[in-house]
């Protein structure tokens, strides 16, 4: 697809222009309350990691315990920003790949309002003391049927959109779309049943809790995210994916291997015995999908000589989230084979890779995406190119300590808690520089996250530049835009006529 | 590729690790046989039964407060780490001058009876707590108090016993000293005091002894 032959098309840029106006509202509310929640989380994060060296920090309030503070930094996380962002990008990327209005924007809108108050009232329930404790189902229970709710009400549309497109050319964004609008529901209902409702083996409970945590990431946000890369490199470049067979290898190989993954953390539990073999192969080839996605991304980006990858806000969020993929699949690689999964299945590695896919992998994508769409439906440009970078850089110095640290911590503490004839006090102070470290990255990372909120609400309440130029990051005067003339339609329509 | 091989496709792809990874294992542990002794290999015939010595309502509290983000219960077979060295988590060593028989054994399932859900835990920022009521027993009877007495006093100061612990105090559970507890604090310290997975086992569960 020709983005330069599209975009010359002016009633091919009505129809985008109609597309985004009727998706401004959910799209701006998801993006907008995901990111006010992903500063809460970040904030959470490091209050949680400031406990972790210094647990006299908050006092010694009930609210304030590490294991409170820690179980909504990551739910939070994961349900309030990482959720939202997915949800606006299926909204809105669906309805432009299927070239429809959205009709259902004001149900759209109200579903979303459930999800904020779900999860609010899931943050006052793990504060309050009236958590699971189940790491990435640690909301009360009467939240995720709220939850699964608002979910349907919010993505049915996109399903139906699909239904009722014109036939034609399916795009490679639409795969994964679709996968991750089914595989949502399938994973968080299935999950929530065995582990809450139904009466079964506390074991197994457990080994699906972390079935569930593995396929959350691997089933709902890497879809999403790989999505939203393979629509934004040759959008903005202008230039055809590299290469439709890979496109087609790495979604299924994906889809067959992701499944299987996330019970190698019960390696040792007393369940069957292949369950964790399999959960550390199937995160071992992890690398496989992520090295044909990463690869077609890069090189579709990469070989456009208009300088589109170094200008683009949207570009270069998106080659930082296929770096962190690629990282992503190859630590699996390491940490995952019998030899070091001993030492690090119960050491800071766990959480350092949670990051890493959440914030380094999914979140850059997300923001690069919300770069890109923002002006669109607000038809305002963002203000500043600075607020952006130093959004990228604070964010890119923030990830890499937090992942450093846990990785290098992890793997120090892990072997000393492995080495049994060592005082237990070896591990207990190993970890704990690196605790100080995450402190301090998490300092960084909300820095990136309070200037991308700020940047983001002042798009919300439409205070953005009234101009036809995007906002690039390297500052030059440009006579054509790699985003194309995509500023403000009436004008544009006013000079073709 | 059509919108059907898609969708079955999709489906195939999902469906068979949830029915075979998921769904029988989950249905499979849910019926598990209770293991037997027997004569010849145990010197009795008899069904294990595991009995938990004391309450297990405070797993709630354990849960909520997410002690399992730092805590794990689970001694892995020397297949997978070393909990089973480490002194005083798996059980108790031989000790012939006293006459007691090796008592360490690795977590199996019927460990936790009782609970709703396995808290096998996520990191080990502090110790395995499997066996944490000989610890606890051990610690109170060299100050001369109640194991329960030195587990309260442990939540309200983590920090009283021999290393810098980073575990939070938990004062919000008591009345102003640790002598004054709330009842939250009273049932956690009763399911820590629950915590004693050393008991014999039938020589058929046991791995160590076959």
């Amino acid at each position: 697809m020709s983005a330069t032959a599209q975009n010359s098309d002016p009633k091919d840029a009505k129809l985008r222009a109609d597309i985004d106006r009727s998706m401004r509202h959910p799209v701006m509310f998801f993006f907008t309350s995901g990111a006010l929640w992903l500063f809460v989380a970040v904030l959470l994060g490091f209050a949680a990691s400031f406990k972790s060296h210094s647990p006299e920090f908050l006092g010694g309030a009930g609210w304030a315990t590490t294991g409170r503070l820690n179980l909504a930094h990551q739910n939070i996380l994961l349900y309030g920003w990482a959720c939202q962002a997915a949800f606006g990008a299926i909204i809105w990327l669906m309805a432009r790949l299927c070239r429809k209005e959205s009709r259902n924007s004001i149900l759209i809108l109200i579903a979303g309002h459930l999800w904020n108050v779900a999860i609010t009232l899931g943050l006052l329930g793990i504060l309050l003391g009236a958590s699971t404790g189940v790491t990435w189902m640690a909301f009360p229970t009467y939240v995720w049927p709220m939850l699964l709710l608002s979910y349907i009400l919010t993505t049915i549309w996109s399903a139906i959109q699909f239904q009722v497109r014109e036939k034609g050319h399916i795009y490679v964004s639409q795969w994964y779309l679709l996968a991750a609008i089914i595989a949502f529901p399938w994973i968080f209902f299935s999950a929530h049943m065995f582990v809450f409702v139904l009466d079964g083996h506390p074991l197994m409970k457990a080994a699906v809790s972390e079935w569930y945590r593995s396929a959350m990431l691997f089933l709902f946000l890497t879809p999403v995210a790989v999505s939203a890369a393979y629509y934004l490199a040759p959008k903005v470049t202008g230039r055809p994916v590299h290469s439709y067979h890979l496109a087609l290898f790495g979604f299924w190989s994906l889809m067959v291997i992701a499944p299987w993954a996330g019970f190698q953390k019960l390696a040792g539990a007393p369940i069957p015995q292949w369950m964790p073999y399999t959960g550390a192969a199937a995160t071992v080839l992890f690398l496989v999908p992520a090295l044909a996605v990463a690869v077609n991304i890069l090189r579709t980006i990469l070989q456009d000589e208009s300088g589109a990858a170094h200008n683009s806000p949207s570009l270069r969020f998106t080659i930082g989230g296929m770096v962190g993929m690629l990282i992503l699949g190859i630590l699996g690689l390491f940490l995952n084979t019998s030899g070091t999964l001993a030492s690090t299945q119960f050491s800071l590695t766990g959480y350092g890779i949670d990051i890493l896919a959440i914030y380094g992998f999914f979140s850059m994508c997300a923001f690069g995406l919300i770069y890109f769409v923002v002006p669109r439906v607000t038809r305002r440009e963002w203000l500043s190119k600075r607020f952006i970078t130093s959004h990228f850089f604070l964010s890119v110095y923030g990830l890499a300590a937090v992942i450093v640290c846990s990785i290098i911590g992890g793997l120090f503490q892990g072997g000393a808690q492995n080495d049994s004839s060592a005082p237990w006090e070896d591990a207990a102070t190993f970890g704990q520089a690196y605790a100080v470290g995450t402190t301090l990255a998490w300092f960084f990372i909300a820095l990136a996250n309070f200037i991308f909120l700020s940047h983001l609400l002042l798009m919300w309440a439409r205070l953005g530049r009234r101009s036809t130029h995007p906002t690039l990051l390297d500052g030059g005067h440009h006579s054509g835009s790699p985003h194309g003339p995509e500023g403000d339609i009436d004008e544009l329509q006013a000079a073709k006529a | 590729m059509n919108f059907k091989t898609f969708l079955i496709g999709l489906t195939a792809a999902f469906g068979l690790p949830w029915v075979f990874a998921i769904a029988i294992p989950y249905v499979q542990m849910t019926n598990l046989e209770a293991p037997t002794f027997n004569e010849l290999q145990d010197g009795f015939d008899g069904v294990y039964e595991f009995k938990r010595t004391g309450r297990t309502d405070g797993a709630p509290i354990y849960a909520a407060n997410g002690c399992a983000l730092c805590h794990t219960q689970l001694i892995r077979p020397s297949s997978a780490g070393t909990d089973m060295y480490r002194e005083d988590w798996a059980g108790v060593p031989a000790n012939a001058a006293e006459g007691i028989e090796d008592s360490r054994r690795e977590t199996n399932p019927f460990d936790f009876e009782g609970e709703k859900f396995a808290y096998i835990g996520q990191g080990r920022v502090g110790q395995d707590l499997s066996n944490v009521a000989i610890r606890a027993s051990r610690r109170a009877a060299e100050q001369g108090i109640t194991p329960e007495q030195w587990l309260l006093n442990h939540f309200y100061d983590p920090r009283d016993s021999d290393y810098k612990s980073v575990c939070p105090s938990l004062t919000f559970m008591f009345n102003g000293s640790a002598n004054k507890p709330k009842p939250d604090a009273k049932a956690l310290a009763a399911y820590l005091l629950s915590m004693r997975k050393d008991n014999p086992i039938p020589t058929s569960l046991n791995p160590r002894k076959k």
